[in-house]
């Protein structure tokens, strides 16, 4: 337990959905999805090995991700994760309902009270 | 299905383990690599962004761990890994886990065997009734009137109907008598079975269902002694019947009244209160039986006939409160026409077990004493595996130190340790059943009912659960102090221990000794009222006598009959080799019961107040009892009828008769004599008899003993006895002597042979019980405390060997190395023995109504308790002390 957790402590709940957006676009390793994160949040979200492969377990677990073994580019073996058909409707629900709520809140942050 | 998938993952995972773990370090060798080589690629060199890559991932252990417990299958398999890791410890030190095992095993039995006792009295409901939770007995409390029960008890049959009838207090309510002795049949076959008078309600309400024929018919319960039927239990439909289907329809003599048996009930149910019953009788049939002589008159219409119970059942959705103010109402409406009873009775629920009585219940209170001993027995074994644990924690602590540095989760770490304390507790536990059933044996010889006397899967549960309760009692401060470990302090240092630790083991030898010594303080009180108790000097030879009694009234025997029966069974019984002497007296000794009578005699005043109680003895009676004749002589084959009447006085009496007590010669008018000049010639004065066993002095009252055979019918109520006094110990002769007295004549009813010493051994029970299981429990207890305590200085000297080397060979005396450790042992044993002294003291005063003629404070039981306990406190402190004494200096220095 320490510092170097926090950051991810803030996406905790949706890291899931997270992975699963970014196994939306392409299959990955596991590296290369805490690299993408990373990126596409630009810094925000650093998910290191110690959240990241017990969230791989648990998707993987239900059935929403399948992993299977295949050479990088540059010639190593690594555990690439797809999104299952399963996975994709999750994520597509998680997706919609976040949305749902993320403009509910920030209509509630942007009211004023002539709006009422 | 996610829950299926689930499932099925984690079942593969369980079986194919080894190929899960290789690919999980796959993968994460594969993260480590791939991240080195983008690193490698911004530049670094490759060592250094292998290095930066691993910094990056932390422990690689640490991720695995929380990569393996995503899973259900990982408790599963922790689990499995911790037990097995637990046994293989236990193998390696078998000694101590046998320790442990062996105290568990006393403590939990100890207290499974008590449990079951408290169960009986405090939790279960009877056996057979349905729905046990909402049935309720109720009692009536009475503060003003003629029949006054302030604390609540008994009702009137007038009560019971109108609550029932008056008030929706209850979905139903059943009333009945405390079940009492009936005769049953005659001659060689006569038995007495203890019958129970009840309403009609009563079976249906508990739930209870026939085993053969049917139940009572509400119409057979109205018109007094119209229809003599009756009801058997199961048991005695077996011992009587044989369980044959025909004994429904069969007739039966009960009290010599014939009673047709309607049907039998279910197996199992024996009444609900502790005596079982054998016979049910419907209400109307009380005074035919002789149940209740109420002379003619219906006694169920009695306000005044204050002896009935109830049981009911609450009705769903009202709540007891609102049953008693339901009730209470239609008790006051009825109340207005009754003047001389309270006005407004109070009605008093409490749950159908058999210790919720609002009368004082001796068994009940010392079973609960019982019960918090042989938990702080409990609590003074897992004190001490505490201590066993601790000690053995500091052997551990590298490889715990090693275990952590290396990523293991300090919850892990502590989960290990429980486990391992969990598994001793429950083998523990498992042969902690094996003592219960031992303890139980023991338990129930002792009628402190209604003990299963078997282990059921009630008592089960208690006993594992307690186990698991204790091993984390145990467990709990061992595994906190393992996850504390430093591990870098760990490693370094040499192993010699810290104070700390020693603090906390002494603290636990102090609560251990504490707790002892009040339990032997409890033990010491305990076994000196025994004492006290069997000194009592009684004023007969209680051992020696056994009590005959057969209710010839009932059997419709005239009193010319019955005279010609007495004189027949005495001279038989004086002809017996086994027999010493017989004689006949109206009440038996500790029979209770009282009769008054006033006395006159010329120129004292007479003492109204006092009067005497009056008992019927006949000829050779003081003689067989072995009560002492102080003057004069006892009652004997001259004082017949038509002879001077005479009558033995007790001392107090004769006191009160004459100044110096000696009231031998005096004629004294007793009860209508002194109306027409006659009076009782005083024969003889006999020393005190009492009337139950713990009369005191101040109870006493004057007594005196008319000849029987001038007036066998001048007390009217109760059954003669015939007091036989035999060679050895009587009750070794009961059998023999029934076989012969129930065939002294033909159609004997039964007659009841009994020793005297039956008749107080109930009283005698509760010092006989607290004594005998006070030892045992404060015997172990004082074990237990004392094997920790030489634990404890082992250790100790253990520790400091090294330090004793050098003390010696830098020339210390041998005493003083012994003197160490005797300080270190000294210390906890005086801090226990005072603070057990203060916890016998406070506790101790809550006994008091368990004791006899022994104060609570008795400073001579805390003293003995104190020195025993000291006594055996220096044997375990000695052992340790001798092996420092005989520490080589060259060995310890040379072992650093």
């Amino acid at each position: 337990m320490g510092r170097s957790d926090k950051p991810t402590e803030l996406v905790q709940g949706k890291l899931h959905m997270l992975i699963l957006k970014t196994l939306a676009l392409e299959p990955m390793h596991g590296y290369g999805i805490g690299v993408r994160l990373e990126q596409l949040s630009h810094g925000v979200f650093q998910v290191n090995a110690g959240s990241l492969f017990p969230a791989l377990r648990r998707l993987e677990r239900d059935g929403l991700i399948a992993g299977e073994w295949r050479t990088t580019e540059n010639n190593r073996r690594a555990k690439f994760y797809r999104l299952t058909p399963e996975g994709r409707a999750e994520f597509k629900r998680e997706a919609r309902d976040w949305e749902t709520q993320t403009t509910a809140i920030s209509n509630i942050l942007k009211a004023s009270l002539g709006e009422l | 299905m996610r829950l299926f998938s689930r499932t099925l993952d984690g079942v593969r995972r369980l079986f194919q383990k080894s190929r899960v773990e290789r690919e999980l370090n796959d993968e994460l060798r594969a993260y480590l690599e791939i991240a080195a080589e983008q690193k490698t690629a911004g530049g670094m060199s490759q060592s250094d962004a292998m290095r930066a890559a691993r910094v990056e991932i932390g422990s690689l252990e640490a991720v695995k761990d929380r990569v393996r417990d995503v899973g259900w299958e990982s408790a599963v398999e922790s689990v499995v890994r911790d037990v097995r890791f637990a046994f293989r410890l236990f193998r390696k030190h078998p000694g101590f886990a046998l320790a442990v095992i062996a105290t568990v095993a006393i403590g939990v039995g100890g207290t499974t065997a008590i449990f079951s006792v408290v169960d009986g009295l405090f939790l279960r409901p009877p056996a057979g009734v349905i729905d046990g939770s909402s049935l309720r007995k109720v009692f009536i409390k009475r503060n003003a009137g003629n029949v006054q029960t302030p604390s609540g008890g008994p009702g009137s049959w007038v009560d019971y109907s109108t609550i029932r009838d008056n008030s929706h207090a209850f979905a139903g309510i059943a009333a009945y008598l405390s079940p009492t002795l009936v005769n049953v049949g005659r001659g060689a076959q006569a038995e007495q079975v203890r019958a129970s008078v009840v309403s009609h309600e009563f079976l249906p309400l508990l739930g209870i269902h026939p085993a053969a024929g049917r139940l009572f018919l509400p119409e057979e319960d109205v018109v007094p002694g119209e229809h003599p039927i009756a009801l058997i239990s199961h048991s005695l439909w077996q011992a009587r019947f044989g369980g044959m289907g025909d004994a429904v329809g069969r007739v039966l003599l009960l009290n010599g009244v014939p009673t047709e048996i309607v049907g039998v009930t279910q197996k199992g149910f024996t009444g609900i209160d502790a005596d079982p019953v054998g016979v049910w009788l419907p209400s109307a049939m009380a005074d035919r039986l002789h149940i209740y002589d109420s002379s003619g008159a219906d006694w169920r219409l009695n306000a005044l006939m204050i002896a009935v119970h109830y049981v009911a059942r609450v009705t769903q959705g009202v709540d007891d409160r609102e049953a008693v103010r339901r009730a209470d109402a239609s008790l006051a409406h009825r109340a207005e026409s009754e003047p001389e009873l309270d006005p407004s009775p109070e009605v008093l629920l409490t749950p159908l077990v058999q210790a919720a009585t609002p009368y004082t219940n001796p068994a009940a209170d010392l079973s609960l004493w019982l019960a918090l001993v042989a938990a702080l027995v409990l609590i003074i074994g897992c004190a001490n595996v505490a201590n066993l644990l601790l000690a053995r924690a500091i052997g551990r602590r590298r490889e715990l130190a090693i275990r952590l540095s290396l990523g293991a989760g300090r919850w892990r770490v502590a989960r290990q340790h429980l486990t391992e304390s969990m598994v001793l507790a429950v083998l523990g536990g498992m042969a902690g059943i094996g003592l219960a059933d031992l303890g139980m044996k023991t338990v129930s010889q002792f009628p402190l009912p209604p003990s299963a006397g078997q282990i059921d899967a009630r008592l089960l549960g208690f006993a594992f659960l307690t186990s698991v309760l204790t091993g984390i009692l145990f467990g709990a401060v061992p595994a906190m102090r393992a996850v504390q470990v430093d591990p870098v302090h760990a490693l370094k240092e040499s192993g010699t221990g810290a104070s700390r630790r020693n603090f906390t083991r002494s603290a636990l030898v102090v609560v251990q000794i504490a707790l002892s010594l009040a339990l032997l303080v409890g033990a010491n009180l305990f076994v000196r009222s025994l004492f006290n108790v069997h000194h009592i000097d009684t004023g007969v030879d209680v051992d020696r006598l056994l009590v005959a009694k057969v209710d010839l009234r009932t059997a419709g025997y005239t009193p010319v009959a019955r005279e010609a029966f007495f004189e027949l069974a005495l001279s038989r019984l004086q002809s017996l080799p086994q027999v010493e002497r017989a004689a006949i007296v109206h009440f038996e000794p500790f029979y209770g019961a009282t009769y008054g009578v006033p006395w006159y005699v010329a120129g004292r005043d007479r003492q109204a107040r006092e009067g005497a109680t009056m008992n019927l003895a006949g000829a050779g009676y003081f003689e067989t009892v072995g009560a002492r004749i102080l003057r004069g002589r006892g009652i004997s084959g001259i004082d017949r009828t038509g002879n001077e009447r005479v009558a033995v006085a007790d001392e107090r009496l004769a006191r009160l008769l004459a100044d110096d007590g000696n009231a031998v010669g005096l004629c004294v008018a007793f009860r209508g004599q002194e109306n027409t000049g006659d009076c009782t010639r005083i024969v003889g004065v006999v020393e005190r008899q009492r009337r139950w066993l713990f009369e005191s002095e101040s109870q006493s009252l004057p007594a005196v003993f008319f000849a029987r055979s001038q007036g066998p019918d001048d007390i009217s109520f109760g059954v003669p006895a015939l007091l036989i006094r035999t060679g050895g110990v009587a009750a070794q002769h009961t059998d023999a002597i029934h076989a012969v007295l129930q065939t002294v004549q033909a159609d004997l009813p039964y007659v009841m042979v009994t020793p005297l010493a039956e008749s107080i051994r109930s009283a005698v029970l509760p010092f006989r019980i607290g004594a005998t299981l006070f030892s045992m429990f404060s015997a172990v207890a004082l074990v237990l405390a004392c094997v920790g305590l030489c634990g404890v200085l082992g250790y100790f000297v253990t520790e400091r060997t090294p330090e004793i080397g050098i003390r010696r060979s830098l020339g210390a005396p041998m005493g003083s190395v012994v003197l160490l450790v005797v300080r270190q042992g000294i210390v906890p044993v005086g801090i226990g023995v005072a603070l057990g002294c203060l916890t016998a003291i406070a506790g101790t005063r809550y006994i008091q109504s368990l004791l006899y003629g022994t104060d609570a404070r008795d400073v001579a039981s805390f003293g003995t308790a104190s020195i025993v306990l000291v006594a055996v406190a220096v044997l375990a402190i000695a052992v340790p002390a001798y092996r420092a004494a005989r520490i080589d200096p060259l060995v310890a220095l040379r072992s650093e």
